[in-house]
């Protein structure tokens, strides 16, 4: 990312519209707010995260993509504005309001299943894109189920699976999770059309990127076992 | 291949936090910081280092705080 996204033109013109802070740990002792990473609940590196003037955490980008900084940014501007208006007492802001909510994780999945449930005669476009994100937001409620069981890792693969075949797939930042326990289920099932699926997406989204090249190449194989065949 | 493999390399990226490194120098985890933040990308985007002057801004500018946290102990 800090040779990619974080150094591009975009990225600068980016800046412009935040305060860009850097917080790097470094082990030394004594090191000016080495905690600080702490205080955030960072688990890993790195980590971004969108914080208010007064450095309360609002939430975290969507994607490592200057893309995904800049929705994430207007998700909070329209967050912000909508919330100011529905408390000043403005009517009829509720779905907008729950598609800001979900986007930007404010709001889990089964709290915005039920919340639409109870939208009666929304329009079409703003149904269309609550219903695209409550698919992604169900996604990323299931694999936050999972935790480090294996089984249960095996058992949402499953309901990706069926998914999949109910054309319900999500476009999110959890596609990649999506799309990799479809791999997992498809080889276990010896599913070799869905695992093409699979492989497709991760083709098109990381197959130009050289230091994927491996990791692609064995997926490739692992369909041609499957598949009984070569493929170009 | 199992798509774990695939998986670790995907998010890659993330790298769990660990201890300090019992027996790193004091000067050079130093001097790994010191590196760190003379790379290019760092003046690319005007980072600030400073939390407490980031905030002041952010304040001042009416702007939110982007936070890219990272680390220089080890690569």
């Amino acid at each position: 990312m800090e040779s990619g996204s974080l150094s591009t033109p975009d990225f600068a013109k980016f800046t412009d519209k935040v305060v860009p802070y850097l917080h790097v740990t470094t082990h030394v002792e004594g090191h000016p707010g080495e905690e600080l990473s702490k205080t955030y609940g960072i688990r890993g590196f790195p980590t971004l995260k969108f914080l208010d003037a007064e450095g309360q955490e609002l939430t975290e980008p969507n994607g490592r993509d200057v893309a995904s900084f800049q929705a994430t940014q207007t998700n909070l501007a329209a967050y912000a504005d909508l919330k100011r208006r529905v408390d000043a007492g403005e009517k009829g802001l509720g779905p907008k309001l729950l598609l800001a909510e979900i986007g930007l994780g404010k709001v889990k999945f089964p709290e915005a299943q039920a919340r639409f449930a109870k939208m009666k005669k929304l329009k079409p476009a703003v149904k269309a894109d609550l219903e695209v994100a409550l698919l992604n937001s169900e996604v990323t409620h299931l694999l936050d189920s999972i935790g480090r069981d294996e089984e249960k890792s095996k058992e949402v693969g499953a309901k990706f699976a069926a998914m999949v075949a109910e054309k319900r797939i999500p476009t999110g930042d959890s596609a990649i999770m999506f799309w990799s326990l479809i791999l997992n289920h498809a080889e276990t099932t010896t599913d070799a059309k869905l695992y093409k699926k699979a492989l497709d997406f991760f083709v098109g989204k990381f197959g130009d990127e050289k230091r994927y090249e491996g990791a692609i190449k064995r997926l490739k194989e692992t369909y041609e076992k499957l598949q009984g065949e070569k493929i170009g | 291949m199992k798509t774990s493999t695939l998986l670790s390399t995907v998010v890659a990226g993330l790298v769990a936090v660990s201890a300090a490194p019992a027996q790193s120098d004091q000067a050079d985890l130093q001097a790994k910081y010191e590196k760190k933040i003379s790379e290019d990308w760092v003046g690319h985007g005007g980072w600030i280092l400073d939390f407490d002057e980031a905030l002041a801004k952010a304040k001042k500018e009416n702007k939110l705080v982007f936070a890219y946290f990272t680390r220089s102990y080890s690569p």
